[in-house]
């Protein structure tokens, strides 16, 4: 059993952890749930052992915890599954499960060798042992799938001897296969008599897995129960506290066509590839992985060559780069708002001007209280939550960096603004209040294109739906009137149309 | 407890710690603060201080140059050729030869690393041998020296007006024009920016390409004027001119706390570091102690100061490695 | 896009690629002329402009004797000069001249040489054990110094001499300065030299000077600075006028055409030098005379003890329209 007492932790004056406890058993998956700045991730991190400064007292099946360092929590049997993969890409399965542990032979001299054939037999042991004999030990990692990848990963720390296996948002990136190959490593895991504790945003998910639910709000235990005493609702009550979750509006007005997409094709990734966006309406382009969805937005944005002509307004625009296409005729936010989207050490204020700075100088020097004025009438208009307009954005949370993103291209009437999955890794309470500027977007006359595979954003944010699978458009979706199992369907190619 | 505020006063106390060797020594020692000898410390520090104000701009946006002691050494034979016999005209045609002849030269930096996708570090040092190259073939091994009236050139190297040395006036016009580029326009805007995040700058539809031509030219430029004062020095071309000044210029401003991955950085910072190094210089120099223990006890302080102030990055900086 | 992948696993291309080395190997060995082909390694000929006269002197003798050179550059790097003169050997020439930038290290590439039956002489460094053509180092070092000496004649009391150096652990710096430093010792004056690192470099040289005047701000404190050659001087002795130090005497080796103005105008006190063009010419002629008579190991007698020539204001005539 683990037994986690009092967990607290500061980062200067504010405290992300309130006196946190969490218990798992032996054989028991805990889904640990909460809106994003709830302390979710400082509590994975502290049993990681990256902050070594944490306050806790605990214990793992009756010895003192001591996580005062990655290797010591590594060595106390608690290994965490995180979002980015870390294994070595150009080594195999065994060896980054043996990483560190290869069995070798001495020679004279000190000369140790590794023998192989007795790597590749423990690997596969140990891979057995869990259910994970379907994995491969002697695939090279950098030629496996993502999914798999993660299994791999998984592998790794069991062969470190985990006790207990954190799993931090394992799912964002899956696809449906992925997800149910990973919930039958977890079960397996359950088997083995293993603690797992299960961090992740899809509520869904978290009631299809785990055995209890663990909720934080503020850095504050919330709700510790059985996941069979309560449902989806209460869950949701939990995690917000008080957030009114606000209708969607009926009153969509539709206007002319503003973005004209026609026979857009680069072989292989997609083909014939036609929509047009009105303006007032946001129009979803969905797909799941492989469908050319992703490409067809960035050749959509200049980043990709495609042959076929993009229209804004009826004119057609030259793609040649990002810079001719982004911030003259449209805005973009991207899906990875880290690596792409924000400049972490400028400022809110910079980081909202960015594109419009030709706009906001008088030749060639930056007019600062233009710059200003902008900033804080955006952070006021979207509800920005920074310690001041020269915060640096790297330190805001992700919802909040999401609308920083987001506010780049507001104030200067861009016809088009493409969006690729603006709501994930957000909170619930952000998702909402990103939905309100989306649709207060579309209101007032821009054309906007939602690419996504997120089944929320699909239902709460479009007005229509076009899905691709295999690289082309197969289907028109109206949000309002559809048939959710029908969308499902038309996105793996089910229903052969 | 405000780690914040610790972290201000890392920054900022780091900043003074740069300034603790010069007065120290305007203390200690009466030699050293003798008008002539500051004026000594601040011309010598000049032409690296020209060429690392250039030299921030460009590791800001995430690159570095290693070839601007090369373009110095053209742009120095250039001057010299243009020249001729020292007339007003050939003069001015000098002076413009030797920016533009970096400015060129900066551009192609630029064009290789921008359009081409070749890394900085191969690219600057592949045109660093070239352009020394050209130099040798060029002057085939021999000095041109300023001829007639055009030797009067030293004088912007050595010269004085009152105790003010003239170079000085050539560095804080360069301290003048980084500063403006970098706070005040918009083309500063941009340089942070594609240091912080150059896949962030060009979806956000940045000229990014433009940029760093445009960036590496600049750095061109100054090396060029840099060149014209190390010409000025001796009234020759040497053709080994400026071996070292990209490494003393990228000391200076790493020093300064610029950081090697872009994003960060201050012409104020550089300008420190480059006085630290030459106060350095100036005070072992004066107290006789063999100039061998100069490249040790710089690359000491380097170490130092990069350790320094990565203890004083708060948490919430993420670590970013990589090359534009 | 080409497949690099592909084409290094390519069988066909890597034979291919031995084929064209092969012939090329094939071609360079039979490339060797009918003619008597001098091999020459000197010091370094991209950044010692006093190389270039040298050269220009053996091409003209090798001309007028209608002989081949074949000049290689180790820029002042004694494993260099090794390769340049294993490469002379390999290529079969009739005869390889060293100008030696390390008299010992150069040692076991001379006995390779001698092993294949490649006669070598020395130039302008004395090898040991290899006829030696030019002035000896020892010997010039010592005429400087005596130049030196009287230059201080009038003045009483202990003295401080600035020296120009040049590259550490070369043997031309190093005799030079053991020269020196035996008629100093022997003369029984007080004399305490203070060494300038300069690397053969007039920039670095201007700099080290302005420190000197620095640590010796009096006039009176420093009597005369000296250089080790290769034009080093008259950058300094305009710094010492503009800075009122006019007081300091400056001598020098070898003579650059800014040392004639110089002594000329009474600013340098005098020049001991060898006439680099006639050294040139020496060499290849020496070797074409040892050649005709079948002897590599007596030097004929035109090339013994050529002159050290002393040029001051009273026998400008010595220096009157010779430097490089």
């Amino acid at each position: 059993m683990l037994r986690l007492r009092g967990v607290t932790k500061w980062f200067g004056r504010f405290r992300a952890l309130h006196s946190v406890d969490l218990t798992v058993a032996a054989g028991e998956v805990v889904g640990l749930v909460g809106a994003n700045g709830a302390g979710k991730s400082t509590l994975i991190k502290v049993l990681a052992g990256l902050y070594p400064d944490a306050e806790y007292s605990g214990s793992l099946q009756g010895e003192r915890l001591d996580l005062s360092s990655p290797v010591s929590a590594l060595e106390a049997g608690i290994g965490v599954v995180h979002q980015e993969i870390d294994l070595a890409p150009n080594f195999t399965v065994a060896e980054n499960m043996m990483l560190g542990r290869e069995p070798t032979a001495s020679y004279p001299f000190g000369i140790r060798l590794i023998r192989r054939r007795q790597l590749v037999e423990q690997a596969r042991k140990i891979l057995d042992e869990v259910g994970l004999g379907a994995l491969r030990a002697e695939d090279l990692v950098a030629r496996l799938p993502i999914e798999t990848r993660q299994i791999a990963q998984v592998a790794r720390i069991l062969a470190l001897d985990a006790k207990v296996v954190v799993f931090d948002e394992p799912t964002a990136r899956l696809s449906a296969a992925g997800r149910s190959r990973l919930f039958a490593v977890i079960n397996g895991l359950r088997r083995a008599g293993k603690m797992v504790v299960f961090v992740s945003h899809y509520l869904e998910e978290i009631f299809g897995v785990a055995d209890r639910i663990v909720v934080l709000r503020d850095g504050r235990l919330a709700g510790d129960c059985k996941t069979r005493d309560i449902d989806i609702p209460g869950l949701i009550k939990l995690m917000l506290g008080d957030v009114e979750v606000k209708p969607r509006s009926e009153d969509v007005r539709k206007g002319e066509a503003i973005l004209t997409v026609r026979a857009l094709t680069s072989e292989p990734r997609f083909r014939n590839v036609g929509f047009e966006v009105r303006a007032f309406e946001v129009l979803g382009i969905t797909g799941i992985i492989g469908s050319g969805r992703h490409e067809v937005v960035r050749s959509l944005i200049g980043e990709q060559v495609a042959r076929g002509s993009v229209e804004i307004a009826g004119k057609p625009i030259q793609r040649s780069s990002a810079a001719t296409v982004v911030g003259r005729h449209l805005g973009f936010v991207p899906e990875d708002r880290k690596r792409d989207g924000i400049i972490p050490y400028r400022s809110v204020s910079d980081n909202l001007s960015l594109p419009w700075l030709k706009k906001l100088s008088a030749a060639g020097i930056v007019r600062n209280s233009a710059v200003r004025a902008r900033a804080s009438g955006l952070i006021e208009r979207l509800r920005l939550i920074c310690s001041s307009p020269s915060q640096p954005v790297g330190e805001l949370s992700g919802g909040n960096q999401q609308k920083a993103v987001l506010g780049r291209w507001l104030g200067f009437d861009l016809p088009v603004v493409v969006l690729e999955s603006p709501t994930v890794g957000v909170d619930v309470a952000g998702k909402e209040e990103i939905r309100q500027i989306v649709r207060s977007l579309a209101a007032d006359g821009t054309a906007v294109l939602l690419s996504t595979d997120d089944q929320w954003e699909l239902e709460h944010l479009t007005d229509r739906i076009v899905v691709m699978v295999r690289g082309e458009l197969r289907r028109e979706f109206h949000t309002r009137t559809m048939n959710h199992a029908d969308l499902l369907s038309s996105l793996t190619g089910i229903d052969g149309r | 407890m405000t780690i914040n505020g610790a972290g201000l006063l890392k920054r900022y106390g780091f900043m003074t710690a740069l300034l603790l060797p010069a007065i120290f020594l305007l203390i200690v020692d009466e030699r050293f603060r003798s008008a002539q000898n500051l004026s000594n410390v601040l011309a010598q520090s000049s032409i690296v201080g020209i060429v690392a104000i250039g030299m921030t701009l460009v590791m800001i946006l995430g690159g570095f140059d290693l070839s601007v002691g090369a373009i110095a050494a053209l742009s120095g034979l250039c001057a010299v050729v243009a020249f001729g016999h020292g007339d007003p005209l050939h003069m001015a045609l000098g002076v413009g030869a030797a920016i533009g002849c970096g400015i060129a030269i900066g551009l192609v930096n630029g064009v290789l690393i921008s359009r081409l996708a070749i890394n900085p570090l191969i690219a600057t040092l592949a045109m660093a041998s070239i352009v020394r190259g050209v130099v040798l073939i060029a002057s085939e091994g021999t000095i041109y020296r300023a001829q007639g009236d055009a030797a009067a050139i030293t004088i912007i190297a050595l010269g004085r007006w009152h105790v003010f040395p003239i170079a000085g006036f050539f560095f804080i016009g360069s301290i003048i024009l980084g500063w403006f580029i970098l706070k005040r326009m918009r083309f500063g805007h941009y340089i942070y920016a594609i240091g912080g995040s150059e896949t962030a700058s060009t979806l956000a539809g940045l000229p990014v390409s433009r940029m760093v031509i445009v960036t590496y030219a600049i750095v061109g430029g100054f090396a060029g004027v840099a060149g014209l004062l190390l010409l000025a020095r001796t009234g020759s071309a040497l053709t080994n001119a400026g071996v070292g000044l990209e490494l003393e210029a990228i000391t200076a401003t790493v020093i300064g706390g610029t950081r090697l991955g872009g994003g960060e950085g201050a012409i104020s910072g550089t300008v420190l570091g480059v006085l630290l190094l030459g106060v350095i210089r100036n005070g072992l120099n004066l107290n006789g102690v063999s100039p061998f223990w100069q490249p040790f006890i710089i690359g000491c302080i380097l170490l130092i100061t990069v350790v320094v102030s990565r203890r004083a990055d708060s948490g919430g900086r993420r670590s970013r490695a990589g090359f534009l | 896009m080409l497949n690099f992948e592909a084409i290094r696993q390519s069988r066909t291309l890597a034979r291919s690629m031995m084929l064209v080395v092969g012939a090329w190997m094939g071609l360079a060995a039979s490339a060797y002329s009918a003619d008597y082909t001098i091999g020459i390694s000197i010091w370094d000929v991209s950044n010692n402009p006093s190389s270039v006269p040298i050269i220009a002197g053996m091409n003209e003798a090798a001309k007028a004797a209608d002989v081949k050179i074949i000049v290689s550059d180790p820029k002042w790097d004694a494993s260099a000069q090794v390769e340049n003169i294993r490469d002379f050997v390999t290529r079969h020439v009739d005869a390889i001249a060293v100008f030696p930038i390390d008299v010992v290290g150069v040692e076991p590439a001379i006995h390779e040489a001698e092993k294949a039956g490649v006669p070598v002489i020395g130039a302008l460094g004395k090898i040991e054990g290899l006829p030696y053509v030019g002035v000896d180092d020892l010997e010039y070092g010592r005429v400087h110094a005596r130049l030196m000496l009287e230059a201080l004649k009038n003045i009483k009391g202990p003295k401080r001499i600035g020296l120009f150096r040049g590259t550490a652990g070369g043997s031309p710096d190093r005799l030079r300065m053991q020269g020196m430093q035996e008629v100093f010792k022997a003369s029984g004056a007080d004399i305490t030299i203070e060494s300038v690192t300069a690397d053969w470099s007039p920039e670095k040289a201007l700099t080290g000077f302005q420190d000197l005047l620095q640590r010796f701000p009096n006039k009176g404190d420093l009597q005369l600075v000296a250089s080790m050659g290769n034009c080093m001087i008259p950058p300094s002795i305009d710094w010492a006028e503009q800075n009122g130090r006019d007081e300091i005497i400056f001598t020098t080796m070898d003579l650059c055409k800014s040392d004639v103005d110089a002594v000329q105008k009474g600013t340098l006190y005098g020049v001991a030098f060898q006439d680099v063009h006639d050294m040139g010419k020496l060499v290849v002629n020496t070797l074409v005379a040892m050649h005709k008579a079948g002897d590599y190991h007596t030097l004929p007698e035109f090339a013994r003890n050529p002159p050290i020539i002393v040029c001051t204001k009273a026998t400008f005539e010595n220096c009157k329209g010779r430097g490089f």
